[in-house]
């Protein structure tokens, strides 16, 4: 058995793939094993990753990018392994601005009808929405969603940030008129009846990444095969977890105090796919709202991830076409690769594809028959990036 | 002499800011001022004007607070993060105790390196309290519930409280387990039995 592997993880339904892998024995069948450091900020997690106390993270997409190309406050490169998960963020609103939305024609779980309806309303000021960080699928699929109806973001959302497990709070006092939160947060606050639900992620973007496994290059290119280990054994967790046979030992072991430390029942409906749209209780069956199924997801698309650079390279002050190449240099599709080669798991034979293509399953070509999709975007957009 | 340094700790433990405070004021003269709760942060924060700022890595508010500090660096005054990073091993040192410092730029480093090595050794100082109270709470638990076994034993079996324990001790060895774990077992049986 090697040293254990020093990796980061807030507490979120999307942190599994990892957990599992520790708590089911993927890792120990790999002969490696982890140290997980649970982090309730995600600044805290980019500082420990820059100041190399962790080797890797469950990591936002955009923040593993941001921190790569050096555009925030810490500089270290990220090479992302695989994709954990996609979407599983839910757009909750407080009370008064649901009757509001409600009055005003707004269809719920609709994003485009949302996006219109918050334009009427924003015409004065634009309204407050908590966030985890800045550097985030959240802010990056709001921005898209209303710059693709030819508005400015910052007419239509003020931004304020908050830990995921702080968020509720702030819609509680009032600091802020909505947030959007990855699981189980989301799904807390409408049982608790804090907010309503308005929106899941994947109604903006069905093949949205959301959390990667994020390794440090700089330990990566001491400890490559560890890193291939690694991947195996959290790609393998991914495909655990999205079996939904497995969804009630899952949610058991996320609830413990040293992982998300709440209610399991919450965690199990994330699991099944259902989400929480109430405070009774009601539920709606959703399998895209968070999607685990590594093999369908996990492969680190140059194409996926060159969006999420382009769409944030504004804010980050650099060109589109620098972020987009810096993004591809953090892609791992050869340590994908080669950590699946052995276990036979699909793989693609391209790295890039045209991004919100797919309406549905669709075999590609590759080895161990890869299956995709579907990836649509909310206007039906698709991302060429050739 | 130039202005004693203004130093905000933003900390909801008490015992640990005040732990700080006292560590930051024993040997410097500095002003620390503490914000417990951190509602109202920014305003609180404007009319502050510290030089300083610590807050614990682990305070959920982090995130929340980081923005707020960046803000105030765009419209009001230059705030960089860390102190400088040519001095890895103190920010290391620092993260690693579970803290982290905001310092206003073009503070002098001699200045900021004492201030951040006395909050690092009161991080440490609390770690190792907190650790010491915990276990002996627990320590206190186990021997209630051992207790409670006890007394379950002598009053179905009519034993003394030495043959009681004794028992106790030979089924925990018996069966490879702690006397805790033993006695917890017994006291939930008795619960559905009795």
């Amino acid at each position: 058995m090697s040293a254990p592997i020093n990796i980061g993880f807030v507490p979120l339904t999307d942190a599994a793939p990892l957990i599992i892998a520790h708590e089911m024995g993927f890792a120990r069948e790999e002969g490696i094993s982890l140290n997980l450091s649970r982090e309730l900020n995600w600044s805290t997690v980019r500082d420990k990753l820059g100041f190399g106390i962790l080797d890797g993270a469950h990591l936002l997409l955009p923040l593993a990018l941001s921190l790569s190309l050096g555009v925030g406050p810490v500089f270290c490169e990220i090479d992302v392994a695989m994709i954990m998960n996609m979407n599983g963020n839910a757009l909750v609103v407080n009370h008064q601005l649901a009757n509001a939305l409600r009055v005003a024609g707004c269809q719920i779980g609709d994003a485009r009808s949302f996006a219109t309806t918050m334009i009427k309303l924003t015409s004065n000021a634009p309204v407050r929405i908590a966030v985890p960080y800045m550097d985030s699928m959240h802010v990056t699929m709001l921005r898209h969603l209303i710059l693709r109806l030819d508005k400015r973001p910052e007419d239509i959302f003020e931004f304020h940030v908050s830990s995921p497990s702080a968020i509720e709070s702030l819609l509680r006092s009032g600091d802020v008129d909505a947030f959007m939160v990855g699981a189980p947060w989301g799904s807390k606050a409408v049982e608790n009846d804090t907010g309503c639900w308005m929106l899941s992620s994947n109604s903006i973007w069905q093949g949205a990444p959301e959390k990667v496994l994020g390794l440090r290059r700089g330990w990566v290119r001491e400890n490559e095969e560890l890193g291939v280990r690694l991947t195996r054994a959290v790609y393998r967790g991914a495909n655990w977890v999205a079996n939904r046979s497995n969804a009630s030992v899952a949610s058991e072991i996320l609830s413990r105090s040293e992982y998300l430390d709440m209610d399991a029942s919450l965690i199990e409906y994330n699991l099944r796919g259902e989400v929480v749209v109430n405070s009774s209780g009601t539920t709606i069956f959703d399998p895209l709202a968070i999607q685990f199924d590594a093999n369908r997801i996990g492969f680190p698309w140059h194409s996926s991830i060159g969006w999420v650079a382009e769409q944030n390279a504004s804010s980050w002050k650099i060109d589109k076409s620098v972020a987009r190449q810096l993004s591809t240099e953090c892609c791992r599709t050869d340590l994908y690769r080669k950590a699946l080669e052995s276990i036979y798991g699909p793989v693609p034979s391209a790295n890039a594809k045209l991004e919100g293509s797919l309406a549905e399953l669709t075999p590609v070509s590759g080895s161990n028959n890869p299956i995709l999709g579907p990836d649509a975007f909310f206007d039906g957009e698709i991302y060429d990036p050739a | 002499m130039s202005k004693p340094l203004h130093i905000v700790v933003i900390d909801p433990h008490k015992e640990r800011a005040f732990l700080i405070v006292d560590g930051l004021r024993e040997e410097w003269d500095y002003k620390v001022t503490v914000i417990g709760e951190t509602s109202g942060l920014a305003r609180k924060l404007g009319e502050l004007q510290p030089d300083i700022i610590l807050i614990d890595l682990e305070n959920p508010s982090r995130d929340s607070f980081e923005q707020i500090v960046l803000a105030l660096g765009a419209s009001e005054r230059p705030v960089a993060m860390f102190v400088d990073h040519s001095d890895q091993q103190m920010m290391r040192a620092a993260i690693d105790a579970g803290i982290s410092a905001y310092v206003v730029d073009g503070l002098r480093k001699d200045r900021i390196t004492p201030v951040l090595e006395t909050a690092i050794a009161r991080f440490h100082a609390f770690h190792r309290m907190k650790t010491e109270l915990e276990t002996t709470k627990a320590a206190l638990a186990e021997r209630k519930t051992i207790d409670r076994a006890k007394g379950v034993l002598m009053k179905a079996r009519g034993m003394s409280e030495e043959d009681a324990y004794a028992l106790l001790r030979k089924t925990a060895m018996d069966q490879g387990r702690k006397l805790s774990e033993v006695a917890d077992g017994l006291v939930d049986a008795a619960g559905l039995l009795l």
